[in-house]
Formats: structure tokens, sequence, C-alpha cells
């Protein structure tokens, strides 16, 4: 591998913080010359994301911050490895819903990283909890990522569970939003398998899931 | 005596950060009134009586220090066209965004605030308030920050894109909104609300860095509030502040909505003899507090930020989760009584 240095992991978080899509760009096009797409991945776009989720849940950047960079980095990914190329990872099997919940920018945001890591993601639109796990089993999905606002919705993981235990689905559930960034107790309460306080830490519990699953 | 200070003294002599006979507490409390009246939100809402009528009879319960006729944030969008999304459980939301497109914002016009129905209702629950007790108790009106409306008006990724990406037409869209809540504020204040609680999350640091709100939502605050013919307490709905305490200080708000993530001593430090804090009692956590936990956390509030005045104790969020029971309620106002006395036990 080369040119892929801590350093340019940084200039890429850098040039995305500051919205810098041209240099962020140019980072990439000379990092792919000499590395294949999921090297540049692992040495440069999924560290950056990763600080990025993490320096947001720290207070040192702002949400609008987290969003364009995730953005932007979705935008060249997707030039680089298009959305429906087979070179896409789709281990886990990842789906993503904001159970009713009109407010759509933390599934944006987490679809973003997801999809500006190689990963292949599918996004539910509204739909009741029967048809959900009608959907999670037809799609044979392992990890369902909830995204909500409102705690009345984030509530619904409750009898989503209840439903997809009654089918035997062994989906695991990963409970993401403001309600639980409150709470750390909240995504046991209402029946999640994790809980995720960043966008990034959806990198981690795919890792996670990984090693149970595949090693 | 202080002991005999109604409501409305105790706030205002701690906002011009006195200590009053006691530190001043504010249940913001919204479906629990449908609760109450056996209702479902929807109806609920759909008669400014019946908000009054529950506020009353839930201060007389819990002997809070304020009336809080708050209906749903999505009012403001229905007044621009646009639809809300009800709930057996939980707050109303605004349905499909009215902007889809930033040519769009050209062709907008500011609505009448005098000619909505669901304003009516509004100005309804605080004339009735008013009326039965509103020299003694103070009547919060409520209205959306110019800068945050629009994640209601248009979806919080395309408003992002707008700031960052099209500041003609945000600035475009900041003028109708700036008009549109100033005339919005103003009307409840004629209808006899003592104050405005202007809820600006997108301001806070969480949302936006410090330099994007220097330049955006900190000039558009000044000038809005600066138009506000009252006086204003600026809410970031669980939003961080700290890195814009100062700036917020500024803006001529009287009082400022705190998290429940940062530090009320720390805040309170900063803020001493400047602005007034509310807050900051963790919303979500709350609805499963024991008594005693109940009255640990308002002990530790008051300690960290009642001397010298300038406090009122309140949740974090700027509306009390529709879960939190009955007794927690209780059990906050009694927790308040027992050590918010001043001058405060050490």
């Amino acid at each position: 591998m080369n040119n892929l240095n801590k350093d340019k992991a940084l200039d890429f978080e850098n040039a995305l913080l500051e919205f810098d899509r041209i240099y962020a760009e140019q980072i990439l096009e000379g990092a792919l010359s000499e590395n294949n797409t999921f090297q540049v991945i692992d040495k440069i776009v999924s560290p950056a994301l990763t600080r990025i989720g993490t320096a947001w849940d720290t207070g040192e950047i702002a949400l609008s911050q987290n969003y364009m960079a995730a953005r932007i980095a979705e935008q060249l990914m997707d030039e680089i490895l298009p959305d429906a190329s087979p070179e896409r990872i789709d281990y886990p099997k990842i789906a993503i819903t904001t159970l009713g919940d009109y407010h759509m920018l933390g599934k944006k945001v987490v679809t973003s990283m997801l999809r500006s890591t190689g990963h292949s993601i599918k996004e539910y639109d509204n739909m009741g909890i029967n048809l959900l796990v009608d959907k999670l089993n037809e799609d044979d999905i392992d990890l369902l990522l909830t995204s909500t606002l409102m705690l009345n919705i984030a509530l619904k993981i409750r009898e989503l569970k209840k439903r997809m235990n009654e089918k035997g689905l062994k989906t695991k559930i990963v409970a993401g939003g403001a309600p639980f960034l409150f709470d750390n107790m909240l995504y046991r309460e209402v029946g999640a398998d994790h809980m995720a306080r960043t966008s990034s830490d959806v990198y981690k519990l795919i890792d996670q899931y990984n090693e149970e699953v595949y090693q | 005596m202080k002991d005999a200070m109604t409501p409305m003294e105790r706030v205002l002599t701690t906002l011009g950060h006195e200590e009053p006979d006691r530190v001043p507490y504010f249940l913001l409390l919204t479906g629990h009134g449908a609760q109450l009246l056996n209702m479902h939100p929807e109806e609920y809402f759909s008669n400014g009586k019946n908000v009054a009528r529950a506020q009353l009879k839930m201060q007389e319960t819990y002997g809070h220090d304020c009336f809080y006729p708050f209906f749903y944030a999505s009012l403001e969008t229905q007044a621009w066209g646009g639809s809300t999304v009800f709930y057996d459980d939980g707050p109303p939301n605004a349905g499909k965004p009215i902007i889809e497109s930033f040519e769009q914002i050209d062709e907008l016009e500011v609505p009448d605030v005098m000619g909505h129905k669901g304003f009516d209702e509004v100005r309804k629950a605080i004339n009735i308030l008013y009326r039965e007790k509103g020299e003694d108790i103070p009547i919060i009106g409520i209205v959306m920050s110019p800068f945050s409306l629009p994640v209601m008006q248009m979806g919080f990724d395309r408003y992002f894109d707008l700031m960052y990406e099209d500041r003609e037409k945000f600035w475009k869209l900041m003028d109708v909104n700036k008009q549109f809540c100033t005339e919005w504020a103003n009307s409840q204040l004629e209808a006899g609300a003592t104050a405005i609680c202007y809820f600006d999350p997108v301001s806070s640091p969480t949302i936006v860095p410090r330099e994007t709100f220097l330049e955006t939502g900190y000039k558009i605050a000044k000038d809005t509030i600066g138009n506000i013919n009252g006086a204003v307490a600026t809410h970031l709905a669980s939003g961080r502040s700290m890195p814009i305490l100062e700036d917020l200080q500024d803006t001529g708000a009287a009082a400022l909505g705190v998290s429940a993530m940062e530090d009320l001593a720390e805040l309170k430090d900063r803020c001493e003899g400047k602005i007034s804090l509310l807050g900051n009692l963790n919303a979500i956590e709350m609805r499963h507090w024991t008594a005693e936990q109940a009255d640990n956390k308002v002990r530790q509030a008051i300690q960290k930020a009642g001397d010298g005045g300038g406090y009122i104790l309140s949740d974090n969020h700027g509306e009390m989760v529709w879960d939190v029971s009955h007794e927690t309620l209780l059990n906050i106002a009694n927790a308040v009584k027992k050590y918010g006395s001043y001058p405060l036990q050490k």
C-alpha cells in the first residue's frame, strides 16, 4: 500500500469538514492511483468518517458538519463504487428505517456513512410494523438500524421486537437517535440489541457482528 | 415576607438576578393536558378552551410557576400550508415539507397570523389564562425561531443544503420567517402572554458550528428578539450552549433553556448576573425516576444553579415528555419546595 498514511486520512477528514469537495476528491484520486478501492476505504475514508462521528458525540463538531461531510464522502465514493456495483459489501445485510418518524436526517447521515465505506444498505420507507417484519424476513436482513427523534416512535421498537420474535427472526436491532443519547439504558428498555450513539458507531457494530457470525 | 410571593413575583425576581422566596419551577406540560381531560391529542388541541382548562388544573395540582399553553410545533407550518400528523401517545409531528425546491422560496408569502384558526385557538387559551390568573402566574407564549422553523418547512437535510449552498435564498427565507415569527410572538403577547419562549435548536453548537451561528442564527435572533414586544427566553431544546453562551447573552434574551448534557454549575458560573438559566433535568431519564432520584436530581440542580437567583428549575427539552408520571411531577414539585427555599441550605 502506498500513499495511505495517517496524514492522508486526516487531510481527507479536514477537507470533508471544510466542505472542500475538490480537495477531498484529489486525495481519493491520488490514493486510488496506487491502491485499490477497499484499501483506500480502510485507510482513508473509514478512519476519517469514524473520527467525524465521534467528534459530533463529544461536541467538537456540529451535526451540520457531520451531515455535509457524510454527503460529500458518499457523492465521491458513488463515483468510484456505484450503488449497484457488485463489489459493494453486502454482509452483513443491513437495512435502515425511521419507524415512521418524519425526521429523516439521522437516516440520511448513517446511510451516507455506510455507502461511503462501500456497504450496501436497504432503505425502508414508512411502513407498518407487520409489513416491516415481512420485509426483514424477505430481505434476510442481519442488522436493522432504527433512527428516531421522537420518543414515542423510538418506543415502537418494543412492538417490533415482539413481532420479530413471534416470526422467529434473528435480525439484530440497532437503536439510534436523540432519545437514546439522553438515556443509555433506553435501548435495552425497548428491546434493541445495540445502541449507536453516533453515525460511525455502526462501523463498530458491523465489525462486531462479523466477528460473532463469520469468524 | 418572601414566602408570600406569587409565581409572577417569584419569576420576575429571579429574572432580575435576585433571590425570591424560593427557586421557581416550570413544569412545561403539554400532552399531559390531553391525558387529564381524557381526550385524543388532536381533539384536545383543536380548542383553546381545553388547553386553558387543563393548564389551570395542572398548575393547581403541581403548583409550578407558569402556564405553558404550547400546542405543538407544527402548528406554525400549518399556517404556511403544511400538515400535522397526530399520534395517540406523543407530540404531533410536521407532515410533508412545504418547500421542496429552493426556487419555491421566492414565491413564499408571510401568512397572516391573525387569520389562522390554529393560532386563534392558542390566543384563546392564552386569553382565558390571562383573565383567570394572568396577573399572578406568568403565561409563556411560544414561537419557533425563524432560523429553526425551516427544519419543518423543508426538512433538515434540505435546510442544511440551503444554509451552506445558497445563502441568497437562505436570507430570503429568513426575511419572511422573521416577519412571521415577530408577528406571531407579538399577537400572543397582545392576547395576554407574559413572555415568549423562542425555540431555536438549530442555533445550538450541537447542530451548527459557532462560526455558522454567528453568520446566521445569531444575527437572526438579535433582529427578531429586538422586535418582540416583551421578554424572551431562548430555548435550544436539549442542544448544547456552552460555546455560544456569551453570544446568546448578546441577543437580548432574558433567559436560556439549557441541556442536560452540560454542567449546570459551569453554565451558572458563566451566566451569573447576565442571563437567567432554565433547566436542566433530563426529560428522558425522568420517566423512570423514583421518588428518591427525583429528590436528588432537584437538590443537585438547585445546589448548582440556585444561588443568587437567575435560575428556574425545569426539564432540559422545553416540553415535558408525555409519559412522565403524575407521581414524578409531584415528586419534583415537592423536592423544589424542600430544597429551594432561599436562603438555600449549604
